[in-house]
């Protein structure tokens, strides 16, 4: 499904040019649970943010489901992103002034699905991450759990078929975090393909394989058998 | 995905309540502003727009040429029209309007006597021009002498609900008058204002001249030409048909032009219009200060949006992340800027609604403006809406848009230091239109202030004026004079024809003794007697005053000023002789020079004539300490004298005041609007200081903690402001110095363009500026260190 080769990323400012990730091959395939780790600073976000089409590379090759968009515009990429990728953020990332449900429903609407199509759709996954009774609150009405929770929905409205999720857990205590990772997994086990930053290495047990950063640089691969229960 | 963006923006908008209140205050502000000013500009261009013939019709204009000076007159000789309507073909119609000025009317009726303004009119006034009348025929009621048809108010007031046809009214009490017809009313934007007209035809039988070639100053008179008409061929045969009627030399002398109705109010300014006269020159003034205010709204706009950036910025990302392209971010971003206009519109009307009856009564004008009444005001406001929401929406809407997703979340876009030059730029931009409208305001004032307090050459306090009009015999006036004297009311009394100062004058064409063989020299002359020099305080530096002692002197004596004798390049003036026709006037003293008329106008050469008829006015040096009570003597003196002329009274100083009544009405418009624009300015600024404020809760922290006083903050967050308005202070300056400079053009004398004025403007501003900020520095300054830390 996604297919790296030696993928550079340099982030240049007034004075200072900083290599945030270099020499990055990668696959991952179709279904997978893959985590990644590293020390703060070690480039887990940038990889995240170039798999997700949020920014392009500065060389290399990016393949995703086997077209390579490493040099795509930003229109372009934004028509991709929308149907096919999903996010979770550390920092949930809603928006403040809509509620749980036009939070929800708002990938639908930039991919032009109809009223009634769009609310049966989103109740759905309200229900499925069981939040429908707050469909009408704001996010600074709900706990860190119940927005993780929205923004997890927010990610799957769309049925894309890779999500990234970058810290999900971060901002959460064990029993929401926990309760994130078991969403996640389900989805997982549904087909969804997932691509996880985590600091926790408990976490990162959820994947079948961990990937581990350093200075920009992949130094490891764990590949893990996942047993399910 | 339109109801998304509008949720998102109605939240979005009261969320920021103080954001919010700021850019709707301000929007609204400018919006009625440019409602105003529009609707005002619409109703000056409007005029005469009420008459259904009114792209055909035209006025009748005289130049009369003497002697290397010109007079270019609304009113003509009578003659002219019948002489023109018989000779071209192409003129359907002609009618002759005479001004009656102010007329005594008495109801037979209900006994009340009244003076009103009053026309003499030919017939074809009611087929020419539009004015419906709601009793009376048109067609004929204007024919027969001694026919009036009256105003509906007039008619209301003295009939009630009864016909006013074939009710008799006494003019002047010397001839009755029968009303044939009623007209309805009329409406502001006309110069054809009355409150009744006369038939043309009862003036010849009051032995007034209807025929005259010579009388340059009587008529206005309209023709209405037929279809297709040129009114260049008309005016081209025009000379030949003068020589014909008056010969060729004569005829050289005057040049008689077509003028369109439409023109005449606004671009017509010529001797004896009829008022109101309009002056393009406030349309533009006006349509300048309704975009700067406009303009600075929505600077303020623009400011505050790009301030709140950082607010919004998360929104833009996330939804960046979801998919969005990014021509719907710039449209929900646009939608939104032209939902907080729309909202600011609808506070806008309300504003311009009560402000309406405001400017109505200070113009003195009725605007006949209705907001929905009106296509082209409607069509201006919603243009106005979409413009300026497009306007100040489109920056934010393009800046918040372009940034990309990553960076966004990275938290690397907001406090660029591009987008921070552009927010000051547009603050001293806002500080440079405020500081020149201050220093055009305040230059307003000084001139006018100039003119009421500058040694004018004649002594214009406690001057009591009484308007003798007409209708007083000259004996009679001599006679409450003395006993004003006899009193011991007044030090000194007067009777004459024109006061120092007072806006009304007469041409005499005279010829100087030594170009006997030239045209006659057009020279400003009063009518006066021996005591107008003492009353008036008026100098004589050569010669000898006007003397009862002398028989003659009523006769052919005058005084001269000290203009004439310089222009007329006399070098013994006493003595000097000139001609007024065949009758010879002999110089017998010069006066200093003294401002007859408002500082517009040059002090042009002047002739005092002793005269012992032909005058209107007694007037009455009072001593400084007089009290109403010696007002109710000479009133008592007045009615004993002349008890069937109502006593008329008024004062020299407010008679010379009204002169600069349009100019004081100019500046305290631009006070009003140069305030209104600070005021918008300012609200901006507040909310800026608010952000930069919380925008810098953090460095302010860290300041404080590492031991900065609370004025070293205060300090350091108001610099930046005072530095801006400095800046502005640099450009407005000059901008401000030519501006002024131009308006002063239009007086003769003027006063000086001094650096105070400057200062002040731009220390007013700093002040206010200051005085905005302050209040949110002192409170970041003063906030706990910690609170700020822990926030961030």
């Amino acid at each position: 499904m996604i297919r790296v080769v030696n993928l550079k990323k340099i982030y240049t400012t007034d004075e200072v040019e900083t290599t945030a990730l270099e020499s990055i091959n990668l696959e991952i395939k179709e279904g997978e649970f893959v985590a990644i780790m590293g020390p703060s600073g070690c480039g887990k976000s940038t990889l995240l943010n170039l798999l997700g089409l949020l920014d392009n590379p500065t060389e290399g090759e990016y393949h995703l489901l086997g077209t390579e968009v490493s040099r795509y515009s930003e229109r372009k990429r934004a028509n991709l992103r929308k149907g096919s990728i999903g996010f979770v953020f550390q920092s949930f990332n809603l928006i403040d002034e809509l509620t749980v449900f036009e939070n929800t429903e708002l990938p639908l609407l930039y991919l032009g699905i109809s009223s009634s199509k769009r609310r049966k759709r989103v109740e759905e996954v309200l229900e499925q991450m069981q939040i429908m009774a707050r469909r009408n609150h704001f996010p600074q009405q709900l706990s860190g759990g119940q927005q993780q929770r929205v923004a997890v929905a927010r990610a799957v409205v769309a049925s894309p078929r890779l999500i990234l999720a970058d810290e999900p857990t971060g901002n959460l205590d064990s029993k929401h975090g926990d309760e994130v990772m078991q969403l996640l997994s389900s989805l997982n086990e549904a087909g969804t393909t997932i691509v996880m930053v985590t600091h926790s290495p408990a976490y990162a047990e959820y994947g079948q394989r961990t990937i581990n950063l350093f200075d920009g640089h992949i130094v490891t691969e764990n590949i893990r058998e996942k047993f399910h229960l | 995905m339109f109801r998304n963006y509008i949720n998102s923006a109605i939240r979005n908008l009261t969320r920021q309540k103080l954001y919010t209140a700021i850019n709707i205050l301000g929007l609204a502000i400018g919006l009625a502003g440019c409602l105003l000013i529009i609707g005002y500009i619409n109703n000056e261009l409007s005029f005469e727009n009420c008459h259904q013939n009114r792209d055909r019709i035209y006025r009748i204009d005289g130049l009369w040429a003497l002697g290397g000076s010109q007079v270019s007159m609304a009113s003509i000789m009578p003659a002219v029209g019948p002489a023109v309507k018989e000779a071209f073909p192409e003129i359907e119609r002609v009618v002759r309007i005479r001004r009656l000025w102010t007329v005594p009317i008495e109801f037979i009726d209900d006994g009340i006597s009244e003076e009103r303004e009053g026309l003499a009119a030919e017939d074809d006034l009611l087929k020419i021009f539009t004015l419906p009348l709601k009793e009376g025929n048109p067609q004929t009621s204007l024919e027969a002498p001694f026919s009036v048809i009256i105003s509906e108010e007039l008619a209301k007031l003295h009939f009630g609900d009864q016909s006013a046809l074939g009710r008799t009214i006494r003019a002047r009490d010397e001839f009755d008058l029968q009303v044939t017809g009623v007209f309805q009313r009329i409406p502001a934007n006309t110069q054809l204002k009355t409150d009744f007209v006369i038939s043309y035809s009862t003036l010849d039988k009051i032995g007034m001249d209807t025929q005259s070639w010579t009388d340059l100053f009587q008529d206005y008179t309209y023709l209405l030409l037929r279809e297709g008409a040129n009114p260049a061929e008309i005016e081209k045969k025009i000379p030949a048909l003068l020589q014909q009627h008056i010969g060729e030399d004569e005829a050289k002398n005057y040049l008689l032009q077509l003028q369109p109705l439409k023109h005449i109010y606004l671009h017509s300014n010529l001797s004896y219009e009829l008022p109101p006269n309009g002056d393009p020159v406030y349309l533009y003034v006006f349509g300048c200060v309704a975009f700067l205010i406009l303009l600075v709204a929505c600077i303020n706009f623009v400011n505050l949006s790009t301030a709140r950036i950082s607010h919004r910025v998360r929104e833009v990302g996330i939804r960046k992340v979801l998919g969005a392209f990014r021509f719907q971010l710039v449209r929900q971003f646009l939608s939104e800027s032209i939902l907080l206009t729309l909202i600011s519109m609808v506070f806008g009307v309300a504003l311009f609604e009560m402000a309406k009856p405001q400017l109505e009564a200070f113009t003195e004008k009725q605007l006949e403006i209705s907001i929905f009444g009106d296509p082209l005001l409607l069509l201006s406001m919603l243009a106005m809406i979409v413009i300026v929401g497009l306007l100040s929406g489109s920056y934010p809407a393009f800046v918040l848009s372009r940034f990309q997703p990553s960076s966004i979340l990275r938290g690397e876009v907001f406090g660029t230091r591009s987008k921070s030059f552009l927010r000051r730029f547009l603050v001293a931009f806002q500080f440079v239109i405020a500081i020149v409208l201050l220093c055009v305001t305040l230059a307003v004032f000084k001139q006018i202030d100039y003119a009421l307090t500058a040694e004018l050459g004649f002594d214009n306090k406690d001057i009591l004026l009484i308007d003798a009009g007409g209708e007083v015999s000259p004996e009679k006036q001599d006679l409450v004079k003395a006993e004003i004297l006899g009193s011991g009311l007044a030090s000194s009394v007067t009777v004459t024809d024109c006061a120092p100062g007072e806006p009304r004058h007469h041409l005499f064409g005279l010829r100087p003794q030594d170009k006997l063989d030239q045209d006659p020299i057009l020279l400003h002359g009063m009518r006066v007697d021996p005591d107008y020099l003492s009353t008036f305080g008026i100098q004589l530096v050569k010669g000898r005053n006007f003397s009862r002692e002398f028989g003659a002197d009523a006769g052919n004596s005058i005084l001269i000023n000290q203009v004439a004798v310089r222009e007329f390049e006399i070098d013994e003036p006493i003595g000097f002789k000139f001609y007024l026709s065949d009758k010879e006037y002999q110089v017998i003293g010069v006066v200093r020079d003294f401002y007859f008329h408002s500082f517009h106008e040059q002090i042009l050469p002047m002739a005092l004539f002793a005269a012992t008829k032909d005058r209107r006015l007694v007037a009455a040096k009072l001593p400084p300490d007089f009290t109403s009570q010696s007002i109710t003597e000479v009133e008592k003196i007045w009615n004993r004298i002349v008890p069937e002329v109502p006593f008329e009274y008024s004062f020299l100083e407010d008679v010379m005041s009204k002169n600069y009544e349009d100019d004081r009405k100019l500046g305290t418009l631009f006070t009003t609007f140069s305030l209104l624009t600070v005021f918008v300015a300012c609200l901006g600024l507040f909310g800026l200081a608010a952000f930069s404020a919380e925008r810098r809760t953090k460095e302010i922290g860290i300041r404080k903690a590492l031991g900065a006083s609370v004025t070293g903050i205060v300090r350091l967050l108001c610099k930046e402001i005072v530095i801006l308005v400095v800046i502005a202070n640099a450009v407005a300056w000059p901008v401000a110095y030519l501006t002024i400079g131009r308006w002063l053009e239009t007086f003769a004398y003027r006063t000086q363009i001094t650096c105070t004025l400057f200062l002040l403007s731009g220390f007013l501003v700093l002040i206010i500026a200051l005085a905005t900020v302050s209040y949110q520095s002192i409170r970041a300054a003063l906030a706990n260190p910690v609170e700020a830390l822990r926030y961030e």
